[in-house]
């Protein structure tokens, strides 16, 4: 649109409901390294009225609507269901966030507080919790990748002011910084003229060109141990791996599929079952737009060491980079993955939200052409990509340790 | 240029008809009795076959979720390896599932593949190995994982108002990690060969080419059909309700569990619909009173909630949240203002007239496509319920009066009706004022 901002739309005329999906290019890798936490405070203000707006969820409740939005490390994306004919309740809405909040200190205040509780329910109040705040900065010494979404600690979101929140608006919450993709029983052209309608006075602001710092090679391995009052000894180990774009991410993807994905993969058979050193373990990447992380996460069995663990781990991971896996292990990994890209576009919330993605990371086709990539990995690119990775012995530790029970 | 009216609302429109379902059987597959929610773009079918064989039927602690989840474990004639190199092939998912009524085992498969997999399905439903070191092994993953689910207040809170509700009763909750010790083959075996009968089965179908399906799955298990087992009778006991409270301390909690509730009508007695709305209201979305309040506008928790749960003998409502400690009185006293409110003044139309447009887009939320479909048809079909009954429901609902909420919640929810469970570090549940407070 000529404003920047972008409109795709799926036609499906098998459902009464339509999915309005907002996604913005910001995310926790977007934020100040002395406010972290930010891009998901800010999240949740954006429910907390708008310009010509006061409530936003109460007149699409209203409309028979629902929705919800998450944020991770690289985005922030707003997402709503409703039935196909009140679309223009939607659009009202989110082009009028789009436009601009209504910036209430009470909306931050109460805000603040509810993050607060939602940082200590998910990451500081039960075991294991605080994982990511551990692993991330372990792992990650300069990108923005070092800290958590919920951001580095409670400090930092005590600490937001509302000059924050109006500049951090101001600078991302933008029509040419978002992507609003649109699935249901609507035909393109009806959709287009809505959304001009609604946000064709929004005015188009500069977009600046990201400038985020690179994560320096790994050249050692990092350990850190962390005493908890928790039931069992974890273990936890991660190498650096490229970025979502990078032409081997499919064959990352697979390798780990082949480590771990069900109860016939190596790591599973090899460890868990046959040797017993885990009762539960999984090998899987964060699929950042940024390099990212190739990861194993276990819980070890009573009475097994971390070292002894963590050499089966090891061995397990060399295996798979000297000898590669067999043409059958490939076809299982791919078959599933196939089966798994079909599911994820079952109803039109996850198509609209593909939709979104794709384009964000560089074009929607990419999502017609993701499977025929994945069909694509040979057997020896799995062994590359394993090789690569696991070779060098520079990877990161995180070691949970039971203390004694109070 | 765009001058868009955003000081007004858009018009809306609010649909008053739902998808219907189909309750009936197919006729053609004789011995299991099929259920189909026919649709979807891509070729992916889901079947489910149900068993009375929830954790309500065990007599040995944990022998009913053990059985249900030992059936991923291999076959006569797949190792539990063998079973999962064999689904993992194909793409397809094999899961279990348990509640406190049934137990299920579900294959989610691209039709492409289905009838490669569908005779080791057949078997994991009817001929499980159940082999001990297979056993051990679940045991000792369970055992880890229920220990880690043990240091958690919500976790913690959500067993003690299970007890609260159902001490002493089948349905009551089995959480001792020891129980798992206790466990045996013989035992796990037995609850199958008397609770898995091909003839108390049903099954679901979802997806594309269900019809089709339907006859595979009928091709598939008709070896395994002879079923001449003796029924079992097991009559669920009656529930004597009684309201209780629980105040438990756990070391280094940062935040308290809190949940709250009691007995509710079940799905088809006559004031349900009013309930039903009443439990939206106070809790059942985004907008409730509770979420606002302790949410919105206080800050106390991340989230609250309050729901209707049905079991097959009882329906209960639960009201469920996580504060902040120092908050733990004062959100127990707003929670218990919020009820009395509801039991004691009406709604505006305004409120209730979003909550009834809520509901409807929630109930067509839930019937939108097969997979959603199934889960609805499911329900319909376990509790004996008509195929119109999300209709007739949707209909109730757009005609409930604010006197019939307010009659709902003081009828159901009167304060020494209320069982309570908090969950949350020492010095704050010791210091509960009498248990119940109320504004």
């Amino acid at each position: 649109m000529p404003n920047g901002l972008k409109l795709l739309v799926q036609y499906d005329p098998t459902t009464p409901m339509t999915a309005v999906n907002t996604m913005y290019n910001v995310g926790a890798r977007d934020e100040d390294p002395s406010r972290t936490g930010f891009a998901h405070l800010f999240e949740h203000l954006m429910f907390g009225g708008s310009l010509n707006i006061p409530q936003y969820d109460t007149p699409l409740q209203r409309a028979a609507g629902q929705n919800n939005a998450f944020t991770n490390n690289d985005i922030t994306n707003y997402y709503i269901t409703l039935p196909a004919a009140n679309i223009d309740t939607a659009l009202w809405l989110e082009s009028d966030r789009m436009l601009s909040l209504a910036f209430t200190p009470q909306s931050l205040e109460v805000q603040r507080k509810v993050v607060v509780e939602e940082f200590a329910q998910r990451y500081l109040n039960q075991p294991y919790g605080d994982l990511w705040l551990k692993l991330r900065p372990l792992a990650y010494r300069e990108h923005p990748y070092r800290w958590a979404t919920i951001g580095q600690s409670v400090a930092h979101i005590e600490q937001a002011t509302l000059d924050h929140v109006k500049e951090f608006f101001h600078t991302h919450y933008h029509p040419g910084n978002a992507i609003l993709a649109i699935a249901g029983p609507l035909e393109s052209q009806h959709v287009y003229e809505k959304v001009l309608h609604w946000y064709g006075d929004i005015p188009g602001r500069a977009l600046l060109p990201k400038s985020l710092p690179h994560e320096p090679e790994q050249r050692e391995h990092r350990l850190e141990t962390i005493h908890a009052n928790v039931p069992q000894q974890a273990l936890h180990l991660a190498w650096h791996m490229p970025g979502r774009l990078h032409p081997d991410y499919p064959a990352y993807d697979l390798c780990t599929d082949i480590l771990s994905q069900g109860q016939s993969a190596r790591l599973q058979l090899e460890l868990v079952r046959k040797r017993q050193l885990f009762t539960s373990i999984n090998c899987y990447l964060l699929g950042s737009i940024d390099p990212g992380l190739v990861v194993v996460s276990g819980m070890l069995t009573q009475g097994t060491n971390h070292d002894v663990a963590k050499a089966a781990v090891l061995e397990v991971l060399h295996r798979l980079a000297s000898d590669g896996c067999t043409a059958e292990e490939l076809q299982k990994v791919q078959n599933k993955f196939a089966a798994n890209h079909m599911l994820s576009e079952v109803n039109v919330l996850s198509r609209a939200l593909n939709l979104a993605w794709y384009e964000l990371l560089g074009s929607a086709d990419m999502m017609a052409l993701v499977l025929d990539e994945y069909m694509g990995v040979t057997a020896d690119q799995v062994r590359r990509v394993a090789q690569r990775t696991f070779a060098d012995g520079f990877y990161s530790e995180l070691r949970y340790a039971p203390t004694a029970p109070s | 240029m765009y001058m868009p009216n955003r000081l007004q609302p858009p018009p809306i429109q609010v649909p008053r008809t739902l998808p219907a379902l189909d309750t009936a059987p197919l006729p053609m597959v004789g011995f299991v009795p099929c259920y189909c929610a026919e649709g979807g773009l891509h070729d992916l079918v889901r079947i489910e076959m149900v068993y009375p064989a929830g954790t309500r039927f065990e007599s040995i602690p944990l022998v009913a979720s053990a059985t249900s989840g030992m059936l991923r474990e291999g076959t006569t004639s797949f190792t539990a390896e063998d079973l999962a190199a064999h689904m993992d092939f194909y793409g397809a998912q094999l899961a279990t599932d348990i509640s406190k009524d049934h137990a299920s085992v579900s294959l989610l498969v691209p039709g492409l593949h289905l009838e490669k997999v569908l005779p080791a399905f057949a078997e994991v439903c009817a001929a499980p190995a159940f082999r001990e070191p297979d056993l051990d092994l679940f045991k000792e993953r369970s055992r880890s994982a229920l220990e880690v689910n043990l240091r958690k207040v919500e976790f913690n809170c959500r067993i003690r108002f299970s007890s609260l509700l159902f001490g002493g009763h089948p349905y009551r909750d089995e959480v001792d990690p020891a129980a798992y010790e206790r466990l045996d083959v013989a035992a796990v075996r037995n609850f199958f060969q008397t609770h898995y009968r091909p003839s108390a089965a049903a099954c679901f179908i979802a997806g594309k080419g269900t019809e089709q399906a339907a006859q595979a799955v009928a091709a598939a298990f008709a070896k395994w059909n002879s079923d001449a087992r003796a029924v079992v009778q097991s009559e669920l006991p009656c529930l004597i309700y009684r309201a209780g409270s629980s105040y438990t301390a756990q070391a280094d909690a940062m935040q308290s569990a809190i949940r709250i509730g009691t007995m509710a009508p079940t799905r088809n007695q006559p004031d349900y619909p009013a309930f039903f709305v009443m439990n939206t209201i106070l809790g059942g979305y985004f907008g409730s009173r509770l979420m606002q309040n302790l949410r919105e506008e206080k800050g106390y928790t991340y989230g609250i909630g309050s729901a209707v749960n049905h079991l097959a003998g009882a329906s209960y409502i639960a009201i469920a949240t996580q504060v902040g400690a120092e908050h733990t009185q004062a959100a127990l006293n707003e929670i218990y203002s919020e009820v009395q409110q509801l039991a004691s003044y009406p709604v505006t139309f305004d409120e209730l007239d979003l909550v009834k447009n809520y509901i409807t887009g929630h109930l067509l939320q839930g019937l939108d496509g097969p997979f959603e479909q199934v889960v609805r048809l499911k329900i319909l079909v376990q509790n004996g319920l008509p195929a119109t009954y999300y209709q007739n429901l949707l209909e109730a609902v757009h005609a409930i009066t604010p006197e019939d909420v307010k009659k709902a919640a003081a009828t159901h929810l009167s304060p020494d009706a209320l069982s309570v469970a908090v969950v949350g570090p020492e010095d704050t549940v010791g210091n509960i004022s009498g248990g119940i407070t109320s504004k």
